[in-house]
């Protein structure tokens, strides 16, 4: 009691003073937060090396709104649109480093993906049910935690600097898998407004039509814009000025049709390399504004949540997260003899396919706002998820390095 | 230590090592991929031999002992196959070309081998900027000081086989203005350069290789990175001069020239070799690294001057008998095409010309490489 009472005094303490001093220089918020989450994890990641994004989710979390910060909540923030365009810029790279042709070379990859995602939505499904959650929410719970993280991957991989199978696979696993999963999550969707509404209209207006015009969108910019680089000099030199600012005005269309931006960046990437826009060595990701838009994303991510609701379904959120766990990596260890690596590295590459970005797709897609009590589900298994957003990216960097596909240190001669 | 007996092989029996560049298809930069490339060519028949070099973004492959063109030409075309499958199967582009346009040798790991790791140690950042390609050529010869005697015959050749292989103009992301840029890399090693000029098989091995050994500076023929160095193990000798051509079918015709080289200066010529030839050996490999075809040489006797490119004309008609006798007649007349049309370094120059694009010349070098 008295232990509990100190707390609560803290957190009053602290967060009277500080949201006092926010109130009054509003304009001071972000820079603030900004470079305190870096100093944070910076300090955090030479201390015990774990990935920058980990520490960033943490501090967003700590300094969110119901905990003891300054942190607005996203609903009434300006710095949903910033996120779109992080993300955008994100999944546009990720898009960008997929190659379909391997999936055609490797028909095992796509096989793979098929089962592991069928399994994970069929396991947690049942789980979910099985603790009385209703059959809606059920399977949208199942076919989100299909997903893994774009956002995560991508950033370990280019924190650990590897290469190699597991790299290569996670890559695409996620990509397929986060399809699959954005699919069938708008599909039900769609069933879901048929049931509640009975418009017809509604339900393909919430699920095909919007998936079809989100990839229209995508791959109807990256023919432009490869068509235009073909043939106008200056813009060739400018390559990745020219994409960023192409990529920025696809998501607002995005946002305003209300459609999909993350289906749109993804395919953008895709076409774009599949029309062959090489990005020069100097142009590859984003730079030093790549870590900043990253530090942004990964705060904000969990800004929305409340300690309290973590503890909430204990049981449902440990059965979710090992039967996550196993399914992905049991199947994906199956199958990679057949694909062309040892069992060793299909284990690293299922356990590398931990972390989630359920928090990312709801922030995202603007769909959910169709509002089918989906975010009330989410309230009672988001200790799983927000583990899985903490940790996720620790068992990917785990599984890379022994791998040994990271580049440990390259001030190092050998 | 002694290198002991120098094995025998069959005269102008031959054999083609290549080393070649691992390319992430993502953004056409090299990519650590050789162990999980060895690990699934190991899982089948493999025509040949593929090993790990110096660092992972690169592998060599070599062929068995060959008699004449179509046998290596049959064999690089299948080892070729298997790799392009394997690499198929594992999302990684695979090609020939002496450099890799714009890798920065500092992002390369070293392969994880007692061998790799010494070197690394002893050698320092030389070991990472070995990431360079090369097309190693045994011949076989039958004594040890038929080896020794070939080895320094040669050495008025070497410039030939430079500017004829040349694929490596670009060097972390520049034109270096050298046709062949690769052999920079190798000479910067201490034991680089051109073999002691000894012609008994004996005195070099318990002369020069023993006392050698006692110094502390070498272990194995290995340690020496010389242009042309006998492999008494194999009883051959191995030139080591080329670039790794774009395509297999390069790489097996310039194996053919060096055996009907080889047959012409122990058949017929029998020139006298001494140590005055060497007087302008790196003048002239300079010649034919700066400017390939273009390269003017000077002959170590008669002082005259010529093109690379007319002196490899000269010889062609010289020896052509030579290869119909060893059954390469075919070979020759692709020589002649490769010389017509120059180089790969200035195919890899017109590529970039077009597009601007080091990336561009990759992805063109992983398409010419699977032709």
């Amino acid at each position: 009691m008295l232990e509990y009472t100190i707390k609560l005094k803290c957190k009053q303490f602290l967060g009277v003073r500080m949201n006092t001093f926010f109130i009054n220089n509003p304009q001071l918020i972000w820079p603030i937060i900004l470079l305190a989450a870096w100093t944070f994890a910076e300090v955090g990641t030479y201390l015990i090396k774990i990935p920058r994004i980990t520490f960033y989710t943490l501090f967003g979390f700590i300094f969110a709104k119901h905990q003891f910060g300054p942190l607005p909540t996203l609903d009434h923030s300006g710095v949903l649109s910033l996120v779109n365009i992080i993300s955008g810029l994100i999944l546009f790279e990720f898009g960008y480093r997929i190659n379909l042709r391997w999936i055609w070379n490797n028909p095992i990859i796509l096989i793979t993906s098929i089962v592991e995602s069928g399994a994970t939505f069929i396991a947690v499904f049942i789980i979910s049910r099985m603790f009385e959650i209703s059959v809606l929410v059920s399977l949208e719970f199942a076919a989100l935690f299909m997903a893994t993280s774009p956002f995560v991957i991508i950033n370990v991989i280019n924190g650990q600097q590897s290469a190699g199978q597991v790299t290569e696979r996670v890559l695409h696993l996620t990509a397929l898998n986060c399809i699959v999963a954005i699919f069938l999550f708008k599909l039900i969707l769609g069933v879901a407004v048929f049931e509640k509404s009975g418009s017809f209209a509604a339900a393909t207006m919430a699920s095909v039509v919007m998936l079809i015009s989100s990839a229209i969108l995508g791959i109807g910019f990256a023919l432009l814009l490869s068509v235009a680089l073909r043939h106008i000099k200056i813009i060739t030199q400018n390559r990745a000025v020219v994409l960023s600012l192409v990529i920025i005005l696809m998501v607002g269309i995005a946002k305003a049709l209300g459609i999909s931006s993350i289906v749109a960046s993804l395919l953008f990437g895709l076409t774009i390399r599949h029309m062959k826009v090489v990005m020069g060595q100097n142009q590859r990701n984003f730079g030093a504004l790549e870590n900043i838009l990253i530090a942004v994303l990964f705060i904000v991510i969990p800004v929305n949540l409340d300690w309290h609701d973590l503890s909430s379904y204990i049981g449902l959120g440990i059965a979710l997260f090992f039967s996550r766990l196993l399914i992905k990596t049991i199947v994906v260890t199956i199958f990679s003899y057949y694909s062309g690596v040892s069992f060793y590295k299909g284990l690293l590459t299922g356990l590398a396919l931990s972390p989630i970005s359920i928090f990312s797709i709801l922030l995202l897609d603007h769909s959910v706002s169709v509002g089918l009590g989906l975010n009330h589900g989410l309230v009672i298994i988001s200790g799983v998820v927000f583990f899985l957003e903490v940790f996720g990216p620790c068992i990917t960097q785990y599984s890379l390095i022994k791998a040994g596909e990271s580049t440990p240190n390259l001030s190092k001669i050998s | 230590m002694q290198l002991g007996q120098f094995k025998t092989s069959d005269p102008y029996t031959m054999g083609v090592e290549l080393e070649l560049q691992l390319i992430n298809l993502s953004n056409f930069d090299l990519t650590a991929s050789s162990p999980d490339l060895i690990y699934l060519l190991g899982k089948h028949d493999f025509p040949g031999s593929v090993t790990p070099e110096m660092t992972e973004s690169m592998i060599e492959i070599a062929t068995d002992v060959m008699h004449n063109y179509d046998e290596i030409s049959t064999q690089l075309h299948q080892i070729r196959n298997k790799l392009v499958e394997a690499c198929d199967k594992l999302n990684i582009g695979i090609c020939g070309g002496g450099t890799h346009p714009f890798q920065r040798w500092s992002e390369r790991k070293i392969y994880n081998k007692e061998r790799y790791r010494e070197a690394s140690k002893r050698y320092g950042y030389l070991a990472k900027q070995f990431t360079v390609f090369g097309q190693h050529v045994h011949i076989g010869c039958e004594s040890g000081d038929s080896a020794l005697y070939l080895l320094h015959a040669l050495n008025r050749y070497v410039p030939h086989f430079i500017a004829l292989s040349a694929s490596s103009p670009y060097v972390q992301g520049a034109d270096t203005a050298f046709n062949s840029a690769r052999l920079n890399s190798v000479f910067a090693f201490p034991l680089s350069g051109h073999a002691p000029f000894i012609l008994n098989w004996e005195q070099f091995d318990k002369e020069y290789f023993a006392r050698m050994h006692k110094t502390g500076t070498i272990n194995s023929m290995k340690d020496f990175y010389w242009d042309i160095r006998p492999k008494p193990e194999y009883g051959t000798i191995e030139l080591r001069v080329c670039d790794t051509p774009l395509n297999v079918e390069k790489a097996a015709v310039l194996a053919v020239y060096l055996q009907a080289l080889c047959h012409y200066i122990l058949e017929d010529e029998r020139p006298k070799v001494s140590e005055n030839c060497y007087m302008v050996y790196n003048y002239n490999r300079f010649q034919a690294c700066r400017f390939g075809m273009e390269g003017k040489i000077v002959d170590p006797v008669t002082y005259s001057q010529k093109t690379i490119h007319q002196d490899i004309l000269d010889m062609i008609h010289k020896i052509e008998l030579h290869a119909i006798t060893l059954g390469s007649e075919d070979a020759f007349l692709l020589l002649k095409k490769y010389i017509k049309e120059n180089n790969d370094a200035t195919y890899l120059r017109r590529q970039f010309a077009q597009s601007e694009s080091m990336e561009y010349i990759i992805d063109n070098a992983i398409a010419k490489f699977r032709q």
